[in-house]
């Protein structure tokens, strides 16, 4: 398995303000596989998406990512983990401002040993006509697109998106989603993706559900539509 | 990841650039005024030493009251010093100044000749630079001094006269009153001819050279030869108020502006690392997204700091290139150029000076913004990406009245106009701004220390200039004021019965070394009933009281010992503080003449000065000098007129640093709140309102860091006055009228208001849409 939680529990607050947002999570991803975590506002997806991520501590468990146990690493260590391993795509796309569609993506290109070709990924991602536009002349998906690249860039085994599309129109959204599954087919990269959009699911490997902090139901899509047949984005 | 990152300082320069440009205007000009007075510091002190050594300037001189003889001369120069004498007269020039005129040096305190030649043959004369310069007198020209005529045929100055003052006690210089000139021996010898009645003073220099004595080995060998019944004075080249006196002056400046220079620099990269928090906070979700990504806190850390630490730097140098350029340490020099009597020096570059402008502003900004920037990295990539804002961001005050702000516009939305605000009563209204003002205070509590830094710095540097202007003041007031009579006579030869209308008095010089400085006071033996002191001295011969100025210079009280030096006999006088007058006329203590007289193994009748409210009838051969109030009240003059360049200077420098800094905070506080802004303008705020919400709230930082920097500013500045002014020889009276403090803080709240209003069009550059921008 290339990424393994075993009963990841997290809590939040003290005496009247605790919660338990993660109640003992378990779930395994293979290699190269499109996992989809659905719930509702505050089901725990989001924290358990940052508990795999190394941004938020658990308080207990075990995450597992090729076999590296990353529950109780230091920030350096985590830092580096999250520098050899991961990609992150957030729902506002966090990019630099004032650095331009190319000089972004290079930020992270310098992060890595072993990057992608730049103009591959540019064309890949359609923004080589981009490439020295600064962040506010883009729209919304091509933001997210530059954003998508900037995690790809260090060819990362494993991305994890947090709402992706959440601040897309529809057909926006199914551009990136479309995206996504190339990615995922040309690069082998596992991808952990965190919605509200229940219509993705039907494009994953594997459907994990989250309810008040425990997975209520999971499983494999043994036919899965493409991203391009997916309807009610 | 840095060479991408660093794409952006450009852009980040171009975007802010406006006011990275004031920040360097503000840097090259702090770093200019620090290399000129440090860079000028080194010139004149290492300058005027080597001048002064290549000039063989004396190792220490004595005076007798009658010549030596050839024999105990030889007797001295056989021992292996190098001895020469410096015999003088004080002439008067037309204008009535005093040239005291010498015979050319030969081999010590030799002439260094700014232009022309030395006097060659009669009827020629070297003058000192300075006298020359206050009476537009060149070479070529000539000069008439008691009736005789000489061509200047040189201008100069000598090593001795480094600070041309008549005798060691003068407060001060005064060229236009009094200057050296230099003629042939045989001139000399004519003159002392021509005038017989003329009290000429006996004064000879010495070098140690290569003879392995000590000054007190010469003042012994003096005395042993004996010649201590005739030595009227000794004077080691250390304890001599002329020698160096410029390098002496400037030993302060070099010391204090270096060490203003680190704290205005601290304060300016403060201010930077405020824009940098600033942009920090703006671009939380990025930072927070590349940690994310792997990014490691070093390498964003250097990022932030490298544009302020690249502008600070080249702020530095450029100051630093202004600093030694001729429009820096040649026009600082310009001061002491005007009041001592100095060789023209060529500008030294010292190499610490060189490596400090260049290091030490981009080492301080590093360190500052460091410090001031690596906790808000500290944060985790969550936090960040969340942008999070810290608990103490929010006090719990504000908390709940944020909540009847909102209630309140909500209610005001509700009845379809913010009018109804302000139409509803006024008391709560005020109650609710003030609240809002605090909390915004509280927000931008850091904008706020850094406006009170900078207010204090300002201050400090404003209080050296009004210290300078009151103490020239209150010195040239209360020279006047202690001064009851018209006339002074210094007697060389008294006459045994005191002239009709003359007050006898009997003074000494004594010395007492403080700080570093070797400073003369008189002792002035007084009878009682003296009309001219107020002061009634009871009899005792170590009972003294203290002058107003001594008391303020040393910090004496009654009962406190005070011990001065005869330098000449190398005795120490422990003297009892036994009261303190209001005399501040001068470094002066007063004891009972009899009493003096026995101290000092005097006759019974002994005085050597005649105070008078009348001139009186004495012959000239037996004065050594006459002193009016007049010329007390001009001398005491001179330092206003000598600091006001700098007084003015000081006070330019502090209002323009306090402008600087409230103007950068206070757009900083804007552009943190301009979300905040750009929500009530949607809510129908106007601007009015606006300022006066985000805006007006820091007229009370304003008035409370005034009211807490002005007297903190007076008795930091109070305290090390003193030190400041170690070798001047005058009292410290320092003290303040009220109405000034009260000048000071309408001044500063006067520059609050301008900048305020000033602001108000940065404030209506920020519209609405900014709501609609920052919502992702």
């Amino acid at each position: 398995m290339y990424l393994e939680v075993k009963d990841v529990k997290k809590s939040y607050g003290k005496d009247d303000s605790y919660i338990q947002v993660l109640k003992g999570i378990s779930t395994e991803v293979k290699q190269g596989q499109m996992c989809v975590i659905q719930g509702t506002s505050g089901s725990g997806k989001s924290t358990l998406l940052n508990c795999i991520g190394g941004l938020d501590n658990m308080d207990s468990g075990s995450v597992k990512v090729d076999g590296q146990e990353i529950s109780g690493l230091r920030p350096a260590k985590l830092a580096d983990y999250r520098r050899d391993h991961l990609g992150f795509i957030f729902q506002f796309y966090n990019l630099v401002p004032n650095l331009t569609v190319r000089e972004n993506i290079q930020v992270c290109e310098y992060l890595s040993k072993q990057p992608l070709d730049m103009t591959e990924l540019l064309e890949t991602l359609g923004l080589a006509e981009h490439q020295n536009k600064f962040p506010s002349q883009l729209s919304g998906g091509q933001q997210q697109r530059c954003a998508i690249a900037r995690a790809l860039i260090k060819n990362p085994k494993l991305l994890l998106c947090d709402e992706p599309t959440g601040a897309l129109d529809s057909g926006t959204s199914r551009d990136i989603l479309i995206l996504l599954e190339e990615i995922n087919q040309k690069y082998g990269t596992t991808m952990l993706i965190v919605t509200h959009n229940n219509a993705i699911k039907d494009m994953v490997h594997k459907v994990l559900v989250v309810k008040d902090g425990l997975i209520t139901k999971e499983y494999e899509n043994h036919t899965r539509v493409p991203a391009a047949e997916l309807e009610d984005l | 990841m840095n060479r991408v990152l660093r794409k952006r300082l450009l852009r980040d320069l171009k975007s802010n650039f406006l006011r990275y440009l004031a920040l360097v205007i503000l840097i090259v000009m702090g770093m200019y005024v620090v290399v000129s007075v440090v860079g000028a510091a080194d010139t004149i002190i290492a300058g005027s030493t080597d001048k002064a050594e290549k000039n063989h300037v004396e190792d220490g001189q004595f005076a007798v009251f009658f010549p030596l003889t050839d024999a105990q001369e030889r007797k001295l120069t056989d021992a292996g010093i190098l001895l020469e004498r410096m015999f003088s007269l004080d002439l008067e020039a037309e204008d009535d100044s005093i040239v005291r005129v010498m015979k050319s040096r030969e081999n010590i305190n030799l002439i260094d000749l700014d232009e022309g030649h030395p006097a060659e043959n009669s009827g020629e004369i070297v003058l000192e630079k300075r006298y020359c310069e206050e009476h537009g007198l060149k070479t070529g020209g000539s000069i008439t001094i008691s009736g005789l005529e000489f061509k200047i045929v040189g201008i100069g100055s000598t090593p001795d006269y480094d600070m041309p003052v008549r005798r060691f006690s003068d407060m001060a210089v005064e060229s236009s009153r009094f200057g050296t000139g230099f003629v042939t021996e045989k001139q000399y010898e004519e003159i002392q001819k021509t005038m017989p009645s003329r009290a000429e003073d006996y004064c000879y220099a010495y070098r140690l050279i290569d003879s392995g004595m000590t000054d007190n080995e010469v003042k012994q060998m003096v005395r042993e030869y004996g010649l201590d019944h005739a030595l009227t004075s000794f004077v080691k080249k250390a304890d001599n108020p002329r020698i160096l006196a410029a390098a002496g002056d400037m030993q302060i400046n070099r010391e204090a502006g270096l060490f203003a220079g680190v704290i205005v620099m601290v304060l300016f990269t403060y201010v930077i690392s405020v824009f940098v928090i600033h942009q920090i906070q703006q671009e939380s979700s990025v930072i927070g997204t590349l940690y994310a990504l792997g990014a490691k806190k070093r390498d964003l850390l250097l990022h932030y700091i490298t544009l302020p630490t690249i502008l600070v730097f080249i702020g530095g140098v450029a100051g630093a290139l202004l600093g030694f350029s001729k429009t820096g340490i040649p026009t600082q020099m310009a001061d002491s150029y005007r009041y001592c009597s100095i060789p023209t020096l060529d500008v030294r570059y010292s190499v610490y000076l060189i490596v400090y402008s260049i290091v030490m502003p981009p080492a301080v900004s590093a360190v500052v913004n460091y410090l001031v920037i690596n906790r808000r990295l500290s944060r985790t990539a969550l936090s960040l990406i969340r942008n999070e804002q810290s608990v103490k961001e929010f006090p719990r005050t504000e908390e709940s009245q944020g909540k009847r702000f909102f209630s309140r516009i909500v209610c005001a939305a509700a009845g379809g106009m913010t009018g109804s605000v302000r139409r509803s009563s006024k008391s709560p209204k005020l109650h609710f701004i003030r609240l809002f003002q605090l909390r915004q205070m509280m927000r931008e509590r850091r904008a706020g220390l850094t406006v009170v830094c900078g207010m204090i710095i300002a201050l400090l540097v404003l209080m050296l200039g009004l210290n300078c202007y009151v103490l020239c003041r209150n010195v040239q007031k209360d020279s006047i004021n202690s001064t009851k009579f018209e006339y002074m006579y210094s007697l060389k030869y008294p006459e045994k019965d005191i002239p009709e209308g003359g007050e006898a008095c009997y003074a000494e010089t004594l010395s007492r070394t403080s700080m570093g400085y070797t400073i003369n006071v008189s002792v002035i033996g007084i009878r009682k009933d003296n009309p001219y002191y107020d002061t009634e001295p009871a009899k005792g011969i170590n009972s003294i009281i203290i002058s107003k100025s001594v008391q303020q210079k040393y910090g004496l009280h009654t009962g406190d010992q005070l011990i001065l030096k005869d330098s000449a006999e190398d005795i120490d006088y422990a003297f009892t503080v036994e009261g303190i007058c209001d005399y501040a006329g001068g470094l002066a203590v007063f004891m009972d003449i009899d009493s003096m007289r026995e101290l000092f193994g005097r006759e019974e009748d002994y005085y050597n000065m005649l105070l008078s409210d009348q001139e009186l009838t004495i012959d000239e051969s037996r004065i050594y000098n006459i002193t009016t109030k007049e010329d007390i009240a001009r001398s005491a003059s001179i330092f206003t007129s000598l600091m006001m360049s700098l007084i003015i200077m000081m006070t330019v420098s502090a209002v323009f640093i306090f402008c600087m800094v409230l103007y950068l905070m206070m757009g900083v506080m804007i552009d943190r709140a301009s979300f905040g802004i750009s929500l009530v303008r949607v809510f129908g705020f106007r601007t009015g309102e606006i300022k006066k919400l985000y805006l007006d709230g820091n007229a009370w930082i304003v008035a409370a860091g005034a009211i807490i920097g002005i007297p903190l500013a007076k008795v930091i500045m109070d305290a090390l006055y003193p030190w400041m002014i170690a070798n001047a020889a005058v009292g410290m009276n320092l003290v303040f009228p009220w109405y000034l403090y009260a000048e000071i803080f309408a001044g500063v709240m006067a520059v609050y208001f301008v900048i305020n209003a000033l602001l108000v069009r940065k404030l209506n550059r920020i519209t609405p849409a900014e709501v609609l921008k920052n919502r992702e």
